[in-house]
């Protein structure tokens, strides 16, 4: 838990900018075009103005305060629970990108579903990973038909870990399958709704715009209750305010937009107020996910979801790098100590470079050890008799040493967080075993998980269903398929 | 006089001054239509080059950029309504523009647009999450040279493979030339899917598209 806390907006700047997003919402409006969702909204007392659609205050009132505070996503084993509530930080990492870092071929190339599986292995031994992006958020893995991607994806991730899988929501059919496929995992729809194994993110699209195929794919997690992470990603500038204040009012505005569909739809259904917003690099045109005011803006962001009580999400870990340098190492470390320190809930990005476009094994490894160091950070210093240890600093006297201390031994893994591939030898025994640089030892390492980390196997009759499920799904694309040729 | 005016005109969109600019336009209008002919294909194209040299070397970031360039769109509107035949329109080439289906992103969009009409093309944008086939029915209706489709996720991506798919599917790949860009999209990609042409902002975009059509 969060002994640690790092505020950047007093309380009342946090009002004006909640104020200013209701003020969004009411007077200027969000573009919705799912036609259901702008059914629902109108049925609750929205108004069109054109395209736009207008929120009274009180329907997004009655959503924020019907969006739980807290609530636990659970692994395919159900002993496996990851909590989310106010004052615990978790750690996401970035699984299903388009492209992965080849170490030994020190080039970035098309991910391939063996590298997905090689990622979510990777993913399930770190310690600080407890929730899992996928491979089936990826729309393309490489080698497989993109209209099974979703489900070769998913099965690819629930098969190599027992934590938490995230699935899509890009669409309604692909959400259904999704939450079928975590229906099966669970023993049933009853199940799933009792002890959710699954979540999805939905995307708002700055400014002001919700994404239709997504909000339909939503719809389907919000039904059951499951829970929905609804994160805007602005980049400040381009598509939002230059302004970080401008940029969390409106950010705010658009999260809320969909949080109240999800309300509307399932009074209750669980939801991370999430973000990504960056700046653009006004010299490059690109987004600066680890520019320190994507920081900056994650610690805005969390504590505007903590005055709203609804869990938040942001990003850390992030990075321009193409290669896991110095800027990889600075960008990450501090664009997670950020919205950590601030106590952000649920923290995405670990693993990735590139703008968030790569992922890379080593960067998995690397980036559990600085989230071990923030976790570090977070526990803080425990104050007490016991710790300040007058009757050892006195036993031990002048000139004596503490490691033969009962204590010394005990707190060891409380007190320091030993990385597991950070160097600290002498020179002389660096330059011994090799004079191996961080990412040869992390490459070394995933070696090592690869060849020896043992996941929790998925029940066979499970993955049976499964298979029988990806076979069913095949043929019936066959059929569309041959249709579609005919025709 | 011309040269003064067409040296103000230049002076005006580097300084990114928007009501003189419009003003120098009229100007150039009332002492002839040579003279707006001669700001359309020469001054203006001038301009547009160092505009897009002074963002390459770092001296302008991106808002000046597209300020400038929304000012040469504006001015270049004024200037043609100074010559009455539509010689500019016949000479243009079109361009069809859209963002993907699936997807709403309209930035980069809307920023590789204004190069391609600084750069001298005529731009017709068919707006967002635009379907394959649709894409090739707007350059059909507009006798298009040029297809560009952006996307910004990387989970829309395939839909620009469907715009090629589409149009060799209907015999037509030969006909236009298609552009790519977009967050997600680089050269690789580009090759994969067969596109013609891929821009990473929107200066290369502009410069590809001419590359393309002096093919």
């Amino acid at each position: 838990m969060l002994n640690v806390k790092f505020e950047i907006l007093s309380s009342d700047e946090i009002k004006k900018i909640i104020i200013s997003a209701f003020d969004i919402l009411a007077n200027i409006g969000m573009k919705v075009t799912h036609e259901p969702a702008r059914e629902l909204l109108l049925d609750n007392g929205c108004k069109e103005n054109g395209e736009m659609m207008l929120y009274p205050e009180s329907l997004v009132q009655e959503a924020i305060h019907s969006a739980p505070c807290r609530f636990t996503i659970y692994g395919r084993d159900p002993d496996y629970q990851v909590k989310i509530e106010p004052g615990r930080v978790q750690i996401q990492p970035m699984i299903g990108r388009i492209n992965i870092w080849d170490q030994d071929q020190k080039k970035a190339r098309p991910t391939e579903l063996a590298d997905v599986e090689n990622l979510v292995k990777i993913a399930d031994y770190c310690d600080n990973y407890h929730i899992l992006h996928s491979g089936a958020i990826m729309p393309e893995i490489k080698g497989i038909d993109p209209q099974l991607a979703h489900i070769e994806g998913y099965i690819a991730s629930v098969r190599n870990s027992r934590k938490v899988i995230k699935a899509s929501c890009r669409g309604g059919d692909v959400a259904r399958d999704c939450i079928e496929m975590a229906s099966i995992i669970a023993g049933g729809r009853d199940k799933l709704k009792n002890n959710p194994n699954v979540y999805t993110t939905c995307n708002v699209v700055s400014p002001l715009t919700q994404a239709e195929g997504m909000i339909e794919g939503m719809i389907e997690y919000a039904k059951l209750g499951l829970p929905v992470d609804v994160t805007s990603e602005p980049q400040m500038g381009a598509t939002s305010p230059i302004n970080l204040s401008g940029t969390l009012a409106q950010q705010t505005a658009e999260i809320l937009s969909v949080i109240v569909i999800a309300q509307l739809v399932n009074k209750g259904t669980p939801v991370f107020f999430g973000t990504c917003g960056a700046a653009m690099d006004m010299r490059t045109s690109t987004i600066a996910l680890g520019g320190i005011e994507a920081g900056i803006l994650n610690v805005g962001h969390a504590q505007i979801a903590q005055a709203l009580g609804i869990p938040s999400r942001g990003t850390g870990s992030n990075t321009e790098a193409k290669i896991l340098d110095i800027q990889a190492g600075y960008e990450k470390a501090l664009s997670l100590a950020l919205p950590a320190l601030a106590g952000m809930n649920m923290i995405f990005y670990p693993g990735t470079m590139d703008h968030a476009k790569t992922v890379s094994l080593e960067s998995l490894v690397i980036d559990n050890d600085i989230c071990g160091m923030i976790f570090r950070i977070l526990q803080g210093i425990t104050v007490n008799d016991r710790n300040i240890s007058l009757d050892i600093i006195k036993k031990v006297g002048a000139g004596g040493h503490f490691l033969g201390q009962r204590q010394t031994m005990e707190d060891l893994k409380i007190e320091q967080y030993l990385p597991s591939i950070s160097d600290r030898l002498d020179r002389k025994k660096w330059e011994e075993k090799g004079a191996k640089d961080l990412v040869d030892r992390a490459s070394e390492k995933v070696k090592d998980i690869l060849k020896n980390h043992e996941v929790l196997p998925l029940p066979k009759d499970i993955e049976k269903e499964l298979i029988k499920f990806l076979d069913a799904k095949r043929k019936d694309t066959k059929k569309i398929k041959r249709r579609i040729s005919k025709s | 006089m011309k040269n003064e005016l067409f040296a103000n005109l230049q002076k005006a969109i580097l300084l990114q001054e928007e009501d003189l600019a419009e003003k120098i336009a009229q100007n150039i209008i009332e002492t002839g239509k040579e003279s707006a002919l001669i700001a359309l294909r020469e001054v203006l194209p001038d301009v547009s080059k160092i505009v897009g040299e002074k963002f390459e070397t770092g001296e302008y970031f991106l808002p000046q950029l597209v300020i400038a360039g929304e000012i040469m769109v504006k001015v270049s509107k004024i200037l043609e309504s100074g010559i009455s035949i539509d010689v500019e329109k016949v000479s243009k080439k079109i361009i069809v523009i859209g963002t993907v289906q699936g997807d709403v992103h309209t930035i980069g969009k809307n920023i590789v647009k204004i190069m391609l009409k600084t750069a001298g093309f005529e731009v017709i944008d068919i707006g967002e999450d635009v379907k394959a086939e649709t894409f090739v029915n707007k350059a059909e209706e507009h006798h298009a040279d040029i297809i560009a489709a952006s996307c910004l996720m990387t989970m829309t991506l395939p839909y620009q493979k469907e715009i090629i798919e589409e149009l060799n599917d209907r015999g037509l790949r030969k006909k236009y030339k298609v552009l790519v860009g977009g967050g997600p999209v680089d050269q690789a990609w580009a090759d994969k899917i067969g596109a013609d042409g891929f821009g990473a902002d929107g200066i290369q975009a502009a410069k590809v598209a001419k590359q393309l059509i002096s093919k």
